[in-house]
């Protein structure tokens, strides 16, 4: 006989109103969730996975239309209970949340131990001595020392105002911790810490979670089972081994070949489509125009069918309990593979000793130090490869692009381009140099002025360089927004940026680095405010312009994972330096320096497997560039580190494979 | 595991006692900065009111008044005829001139009016005087001193807690009717304090006199300690009503919106989320991080409010600073009034640094930035 789960939610339902009418964020779910489970809740955003979160913890916004269903809690409804009830008996002393966004998940002005303890103090009445001292213990459990009880959020990096938060929905050993995008904000060494961190505490505390993300990888961490989200339901309810290894939900499988995998070699694909408006649904199957598999059927409102006990399907396809092979209609479209041309030996860019350095004020005048954004770089990018920057973030990836711009002088050293030192060009040349070099940022609504519509915004990098002649420019920007694969142009023309989805705003700011002409494209992060289902479309596109177009694309990304498919060579970047170069598929399968090794260690194919075992992680922090360490950046977490010889001298590059460059001792006799 | 034994786990004082190092440290900073302030801003005012020659004509018209005075004044000097009684005055005023380096160039001079002025040496009034009969600017000054941070400090504080309370207490109940009464009397503010109190006056002293209607005690002053205090009391009353009423609702009203929208921080959702009291939320969550900016805009309506306070005193008769320095004017006494800037400038320099004291009390990363 099965014990009675933990957690049993039948037909929870959250709706809010809008001006524009109700929107049903989420739309009558059925589950379970067992002692010591994690169930991964998957889903593109806007599909209402925090609506989940906060249906099931009542913290619920103003606007709340309609919130019902039955949350059973160990066999008890826990949805009648009275506010005041709820709040003394099940928030956070049964059930506690880590909430999305939790950087800012801290009261600034109160000390982080203060916050950790005091649901004790008000929900069990301890004493603060008492409770500080258990707010140590967990501190200890999560991996943070003691002494930073005392500390005020922002004197927290990151990772540890993460873990504290993490600590906090710990403190009173609640059953179920429910966790909202816990790691998505964060590096990738630091998030594979913490998800470290969560698989030991769920197997030493018997604690089961909720986790919440849209990040396939990450969410094979620690799944025991997945649930998978789309338009407000869930579609897809399977053990992570089962999900993992074949979905049966048409749009499971697609988000799993959409996932880019370090050590594969097919093309991720996309997903076409949009989800669709919460407010206005579709009749019959929410994903029909998205899926490749819809037949005359799936104009019904398709109802869950059980697979086996604990394993259901929300797909006409399964009608008949078809468990073998793939459904009928559902197969990949064969992913054209791009011809690997020979690379070519004309060098577009160098850069030699590049330096940029930002001088920090004190009282604002008095220099306090220098921030050493990029400390000492060379390379060569040739004409018409493409090459990705890898990175953790605050290792002066973006601060390389922008000097590669020209928007920051170098402190010192220099760039070439095209044969021509940067620093010796006049203003008029400098104008015609950022022409040559189209500039796509991370934030795509941020870098479209909101108030120009999409054919001003195209027409003014024209108009500045003197494209006088309307017709022509309307034709150029009409080209770039047919490359750009935004057709027809017309649609998208008269819109303002607002109107647009982030992946067409991508597009837009694709096509507008485009429409000079440019020899090169320096792409900073240009998917990592996109979601999930769209990046690998934008990447694609990128990669498909730039072969065409034989341009040289640089690739900032501080996600490794995506590089293999998408440059022909990878430069990692650690505390302003580069470490690691070589081409994708050399340093992918045979990295050198310990720290690509540990990047690579902590990046993650989705596989069920993952949730069984840690990872192995350096300890430590990213360094300060302010005050960098000597030597060796990498030497206080390197667990190979050299003795009076990499805390004291900067490892030059070495050669440990044919064109593979590692700065590191390691391979000094190569 | 004894939590007790547990040695990861700091003492409390430990936190304390770097926060209140700190906190001296970043004391001490601010006052040296803000004396460096004050003698920057004094020494403007001395540069500026001395252009023209104004402070030296000054002085001389005031050494020669003093030392004929004395002349005049001094029984041995009767005999001499007006002819020699104004060498004597010449000589002595030369001698008084060298003596105070009037013959020096200006800039030597100047650091010398500086050291008087911020030793609070104001020197002497040309017409006026002080009640007790001194015309030491600085015991005229002085004296009216109380009487205007009496009646601004305890308007602005009532102004401050009343608004403050409600507006917490309006964000947890918005859209209620009190909440919309207040949004449709916010553009009362409008109108300055002096408007509101001619009518007050009209109505609470003459119509219905039952409040004086100006002053600030009874003449003559009653004599017990208590009886003196409720006469003070009953003079206040309209004034600190008509600022009141000037300030309130839109003060209300806008430190509603700004918790409002402040709760809805992230750390304010956790803070639900934990099932914390909402009384405990509203303390600790809304209402502390956003303390540094709220007692900043607490400070520049009281900095503001100083500039109305010539008129507001006027309309109620107040014998305050306002009334002094328009007494001033009329008197053309510039003495009093290049007195009044420099006690104005230590004012705001006081304030200056009870705010960031303050600040850095309610914000440890004002505090703790501090060190870096
Ligand atoms: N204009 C600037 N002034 C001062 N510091 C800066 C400036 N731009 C970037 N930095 C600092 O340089 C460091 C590297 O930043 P960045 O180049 O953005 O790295 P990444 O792209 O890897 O996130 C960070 O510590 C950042 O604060
Ligand atoms: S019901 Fe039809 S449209 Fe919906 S997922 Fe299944 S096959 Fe596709
Ligand atoms: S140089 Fe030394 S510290 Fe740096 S990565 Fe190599 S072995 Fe590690
Ligand atoms: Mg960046």
């Amino acid at each position: 006989m099965m014990t009675e789960p933990l957690l049993k939610v039948e037909d929870l339902r959250l709706a809010y109103q809008t001006e524009r009418g109700i929107v049903t964020a989420v739309d009558g779910l059925n589950f379970e969730i067992q002692r010591n489970e994690a169930l991964v809740v998957l889903g593109e955003s806007g599909c209402g996975k925090s609506s989940l979160a906060k249906a099931l913890l009542r913290v619920l916004p103003r606007n709340v239309k309609h919130h019902s269903g039955r949350v059973l809690l160990d066999g008890v409804d826990i949805m009648p209970l009275s506010p005041e009830r709820f709040r003394r008996e099940i928030q956070w002393l049964r059930i506690s949340l880590v909430m999305q966004a939790s950087m800012n998940a801290l009261n600034p002005v109160m000390r982080v131990g203060e916050q950790v303890a005091e649901p004790l103090c008000v929900h069990r009445g301890w004493s603060p001595h008492k409770a500080m001292a258990r707010a140590g213990e967990v501190f200890e459990l999560v991996g943070v020392s003691g002494d930073f009880l005392r500390r005020y959020p922002f004197e927290l990096s990151g990772g540890m105002r993460q873990r504290v938060v993490l600590a906090m929905a710990l403190v009173a050993e609640p059953e179920l911790v429910i966790m909202d995008e816990p790691t998505s904000a964060l590096d990738v060494l630091t998030q594979a810490g913490i998800m470290n961190r969560l698989k030991r505490i769920k197997r030493e505390l018997g604690t089961s979670f909720m986790l919440i993300t849209h990040d396939v990888a990450t969410s094979s961490e620690i799944a025991d089972r997945v649930a998978l989200m789309y338009a407000g339901q869930f579609v897809e309810l399977s053990s992570a081994a089962q999900f993992f290894a074949k979905p049966a939900h048409p749009y499971g499988k697609l988000l799993m070949d959409s996932v880019p995998r370090l050590h594969q070699t097919r093309q991720p694909d996309h997903i076409p489509g949009q989800p669709p408006n919460l407010m206005l649904l579709p009749s019959g199957c929410r994903f029909a125009d998205r899926c490749p598999a819809r037949f005359d059927r799936c104009d019904e409102d398709p109802m869950p069918i059980a697979l086996s006990k604990r394993n259901e399907v929300r797909c006409w396809l399964y009608t008949d309990r078809i468990e073998t092979g793939k459904p009928q209609g559902l197969h990949n479209t064969p992913i054209p593979v791009l011809e690997t041309r020979p690379l070519s030996k004309e060098v577009l860019v160098t850069a030699q000793d590049l330096h940029t350095w930002f001088e920090l004020k004190q009282w604002g005048f008095i220099r306090a130090g220098y921030v050493r954004a990029v400390n000492g770089v060379n390379f060569h990018l040739y004409r018409g490869e493409a090459v990705a920057f890898v990175g953790e973030s605050g290792c002066g990836k973006s601060s390389l692009a922008r000097t590669l711009l020209g928007l920051h002088a170098p402190t010192r050293g220099e760039v070439v381009f095209e044969g021509r030192h940067m620093h010796a060009l006049n203003k008029h040349e400098l104008k015609q140099y950022r022409a040559r070099v189209g500039y796509v940022q991370q934030d795509p609504f941020g870098a479209l002025p909101p108030f120009m519509t999409i054919r001003r915004a195209l027409s003014e990098p024209l108009i500045i360089h003197g494209v006088k002649d309307r017709k022509e420019r309307e034709t150029r920007i009409r080209a770039a927004l047919e490359e750009v694969r935004l057709s027809p142009a017309d649609d998208y023309l008269p819109k303002f940026p607002h109107m647009l989805s982030g992946g067409q705003q991508q597009r837009v700011v694709i096509a507008r680095s485009l429409i000079l002409q440019p020899a090169m494209i320096i792409a900073d992060e240009p998917v990592s405010m996109l979601d999930a289902s769209v990046r690998v479309e934008i990447l694609r596109l990128l990669r498909t312009i730039q072969s065409k177009r034989e341009l040289t694309l640089a690739f900032i990304t501080h996600d490794l994972s995506t590089v293999r498919h998408f440059a022909d060579r990878i430069f990692v970047m650690y505390g302003g330096r580069i470490v690691e170069a070589a081409t994708v598929d050399d340093l992918l399968d045979f990295p050198q320096h310990p720290y690509t090794q540990a990047l690579l260690a902590a990046t993650a194919d989705p596989d069920a497997k993952n949730a069984a075992q840690e990872r192995e992680l350096p300890d430590g922090e990213p360094p300060s560039l302010l005050h960098p360490p000597p030597g060796c950046h990498f030497h206080p977490r390197c667990p190979y580190a050299i003795k009076g010889l990499c805390d004291v001298e900067e490892p030059p590059e070495f050669e440990p494979r044919a064109v593979h460059y590692s700065a590191c001792w390691l391979h000094k006799d190569t | 595991m004894n939590p007790s034994q547990n040695p990861s786990i700091p003492k409390n004082a430990e936190g304390l006692v770097r926060d209140l190092k700190l906190m001296l440290l970043f004391t001490g900073k601010r006052i040296i900065a803000l004396a460096l302030m004050v003698l920057i801003g004094v020494y403007l005012t001395i540069l500026i009111a001395n252009m023209g020659g104004r402070v030296d004509e000054l002085r001389l018209v005031q050494i020669r008044s003093e030392i004929s005075e004395a002349v005049r004044g001094d029984l041995s000097f009767r005999e001499l005829n007006s002819d020699e009684r104004n060498r004597l005055i010449q000589r002595r005023v030369d001698l008084e001139v060298q003596r105070l380096n009037l013959d020096r160039p200006f800039l030597l001079r100047s650091f010398n009016y500086l050291y008087r002025a911020m030793l609070l040496d104001l020197g002497r009034a040309e017409q006026m005087h002080s009640d007790q009969g001194s015309r030491e600017v600085h015991a005229i000054i002085l004296e009216r001193l109380p009487a205007t941070l009496l009646l601004f400090g305890t308007a602005n504080l009532l102004i401050f807690f009343l608004s403050v309370y409600i507006a917490l207490w309006l964000s947890r109940h918005y859209g209620s009717l009190i909440d919309r009464i207040v949004i449709v009397l916010a553009p009362t503010s409008a109108a300055p304090a002096w408007f509101y109190g001619i009518f007050l006056i009209l109505f609470f002293a003459f119509l219905l006199p039952i409040l004086p209607a100006g002053g600030m005690v009874e003449a003559p002053p009653p004599l017990g300690r208590r009886d003196y205090a409720l006469s003070v009391l009953k003079h206040m009353a309209l004034p600190v009503l008509a600022m009141l009423l000037s300030q309130i609702f839109i003060s209300i009203y806008s430190w509603r919106t700004f918790f409002l929208i402040h709760s809805s921080e992230d750390y304010v959702e956790m803070a639900r989320a934990k099932g914390l009291p909402s009384r405990m939320i509203e303390r600790r969550y809304i209402l502390r991080p956003t303390l540094a900016p709220v007692i900043t805009s607490f400070m520049l309506m009281l900095i503001s409010m100083w500039s109305g306070a010539i008129i507001l005193e006027r309309t109620f008769s107040w014998p305050g600073l306002g009334t002094l320095i328009f007494q001033a004017i009329g008197h053309h006494d510039t003495p009093v009034i290049i007195g009044s800037v420099v006690i104005f400038a230590y004012l705001l320099a006081f304030s200056i640094l009870v705010l960031d004291i303050v600040y850095g009390i309610v914000d440890p990363r004002v505090r703790i930035g501090a060190k870096r």
